[in-house]
């Protein structure tokens, strides 16, 4: 492990690579701090960059993204009550107290310091349970591998926001999207309607960046043109005393290794990470009354859970090959833009790539802690960037690198077509992280599908005769059952008090 | 109730569309069960497996199709049960609608013209109209942005990447 850990961190000797971390970081600050663009739509924009450059250079800049962007949220959470992303929203409700004391410096610091500890406790999880699980995995049969897909899409379905019902219509759509093209097997076309550009099926990029991109345009549109926001003056950075510091060792370790758990399961993410972590801090404080109206501990909390929940993800994308989350799906469209499919082979065949993962983390943190304080001033003013400006170079971005991508009209016209479709969809609040997830693992579930019925002689038994595939199929009709019963539950309460 | 029934359905302002989540679910679902009828009659229509042992090309999709417009029935039931539940109904709103509809033409539209004008031209003309839709009025704003965008497009995929951009 530690020879592997060696050449992941020898990728640093390349130029190129740190070019790629501190761009990948300072466009993740960015994408956060914009209130309403993700690192979902942060990783999706940055793949058409990726064309053409070297693996380790483009997976180091989209890991940074990712791990910059879920803390960049945090910047315009605390300053001006704007949570850039979702997993944000639990250090506003001490951040912005905070801001509104006069002590925007001290909660910057601590969340730009949590932030970084968070992901560097995750990271060694993410070593110590990554390679082992791989390892495990690797016994795996094809009856096991089409479970543990369903597993993963199960949990991303049951646990997505709305109703479990839609999730597993958009899983429906994101198979049936996943079997266009010819058959992998028989080489059958199906669902081409007799067009070519169909035959390799449907092409991810374009269809990411129009579900995720170019949809989120459509939703600046209709905000109209933003309005300026006012910030508090930052001063006090770094001014905090080290053992205030060093006295929020327990929330940041208990919630990093909390974001690191809730983060490997599939669906549930920075956001929930920093929630239940917030919640677990306020319980054990012994100060929970501060809690809500300028605590440290809180943002800390917050902070270091949502992004530890980053190293968490990439644990089943890279031991298993299944995503933990939206943006570690569209991650895999770029690994696979450059020829690399995650999964226990990645281990055995491309060490180079999990390690540098690995290491691009651990490096990354000085780097984000860095440009997060001396950047500062700058985030805070990001969210001043008009939405018109923001919505046409998305739009703008979209275009070229769909062309980019097969240097075809053909991927333009599907990025257009999902763009608006992904729209819809977000309207009728049919979820779109099942249907990417879904259009990742669609392949891989069929071919393993029909291999395990194959090597059973077609005899169906070996999907509840093999206890590992019992288990997993148990565990996927939970995920789905369970979220959807408390849903009816609580709708049942709801119609009580009405 | 009464009055919530009468909630139920469309309400179309100068600056906003709104309709019930419920009836909107009931469009989708309908909408859907056309598209997955059609995917399944196409699978089942698929060539017959070679050997007794596989499912052949159709099965999974098939398979897939059957669950799905379970789901998508399921959705669509339980949309006619919030419907009729005192729960008062989730709205969904298209703010600006109008802008919203031109901004959808104005997307297909670059993608006919894309190739035809050229990608830099095609960026420029689009950029600038999309901040129109968007409401920014200022022209400073309507011409530094989209200039900003094509030269950086240029530099980046044309002189870094080196992509062959139409």
């Amino acid at each position: 492990m530690f020879e592997s850990l060696a050449i992941g961190f020898s990728a640093f000797g390349d130029p190129m690579v740190w070019f790629a971390l501190v761009f990948g970081a300072l466009v993740g600050y960015l994408i956060g701090a914009i209130p309403g663009l993700g690192p979902s739509l942060g990783v999706a924009l940055l793949i058409p960059f990726t064309y053409g450059m070297d693996p380790v250079v483009s997976i180091v800049g989209l890991v940074a993204l990712y791990a910059a962007a879920e803390y960049g949220g945090a910047i315009t959470a605390i300053l001006i009550n704007s949570p850039g992303t979702a997993a944000a929203v639990a250090t506003s409700w001490d951040g912005y107290p905070l801001t509104q004391q006069g002590r925007t410096g001290e909660a910057l610091t601590v969340s730009i310091l949590s932030s970084g500890a968070g992901i560097f406790i995750s990271t060694l999880f993410l070593i110590i349970t990554a390679v082992p699980l791989s390892e495990f995995a690797l016994r795996f049969g094809p009856g096991e591998y089409f479970a543990l897909a369903l597993v993963g899409l199960s949990l991303v379905a049951g646990l997505s926001e709305g109703s479990p019902l839609k999730g597993t219509v958009a899983m429906g759509i994101g198979l049936a999207l996943a079997t266009i093209g010819l058959d992998v097997q028989t080489g059958v076309p199906r669902f081409t309607m007799g067009n070519p550009e169909f035959f390799e099926g449907l092409p991810l990029v374009p269809v990411l960046l129009g579900l995720y991109a170019l949809s989120e345009v459509l939703f600046m549109i209709e905000d109209g043109p933003s309005e300026k926001v006012k910030s508090a003056p930052i001063g006090g950075l770094l001014a905090l005393p080290v053992k205030t510091i060093f006295g929020l060792k327990t929330p940041i370790i208990r919630s990093s290794v909390l974001g690191y758990v809730i983060g490997v399961i599939p669906g549930a993410g920075a956001s929930i990470a920093s929630f239940v972590s917030y919640a677990v801090s306020k319980r054990l404080s012994k100060t929970p009354e501060k809690f809500g109206k300028g605590s440290l501990e809180g943002v800390a909390s917050s902070e270091a859970a949502n992004n530890s929940a980053v190293a968490g993800a990439m644990a089943p994308l890279l031991a298993l090959g299944i995503p933990g989350s939206p943006t570690t799906a569209i991650m895999i469209g770029a690994l696979m833009v450059q020829g690399i499919q995650p999964g226990p082979l990645l281990f055995a065949k491309s060490p180079e790539i999990p390690y540098t993962i690995f290491a691009s983390l651990w490096v990354g943190v000085p780097v984000m802690v860095l440009i997060g304080l001396a950047g500062a001033r700058i985030w805070a003013k990001v969210a001043n960037i008009p939405r018109p400006a923001i919505a046409a170079i998305v739009a703008g971005i979209c275009y070229v690198g769909a062309y980019a991508s097969h240097t075809t009209m053909f991927p333009v016209h599907i990025m257009t077509a999902f763009g608006v479709l992904g729209y819809i969809l977000r309207k009728l609040e049919i979820p779109l992280a099942p249907i990417i997830l879904a259009l990742v693992l669609g392949e891989m579930m069929e071919t393993n599908f029909r291999r395990a019925l194959i090597s059973n002689k077609g005899e169906w038994s070996i999907f509840y005769t093999s206890p590992m595939t019992v288990i997993l199929i148990a565990i996927a009709v939970l995920a789905f059952v369970l979220p959807a019963l408390s849903q009816l539950r609580a709708r049942r309460a709801k119609a009580k008090t009405v | 109730m009464e009055d919530y029934k009468n909630a139920l359905g469309w309400r179309l302002r100068w600056d906003a569309l709104r309709g019930s989540l419920p009836v909107l679910d009931l469009l989708g679902c309908a909408a859907l069960l056309v598209v997955f009828w059609q995917y399944f009659s196409q699978a089942s229509a698929l060539p017959q497996p070679l050997n007794k042992i596989d499912i052949g090309a159709g099965g999974f999709p098939t398979l897939l199709a059957i669950a799905t417009l379970i789901a998508i029935v399921a959705v669509a039931v339980a949309a006619v049960i919030r419907m009729l539940d005192p729960v008062p109904v989730t709205w969904v709103s298209i703010r600006r609608p109008f802008y919203v509809l031109a901004t959808v033409g104005l997307l297909f539209l670059q993608s006919i013209y894309f190739e035809k004008l050229g990608a830099l031209p095609s960026v420029l003309i689009f950029a600038l109209l999309t901040m129109l839709a968007c409401g920014e009025r200022r022209p400073l704003h309507l011409i530094g942005v989209p200039l900003a965008l094509a030269a950086f497009i240029y530099v980046v995929f044309n002189l870094a990447l080196d992509v062959n951009l139409p």
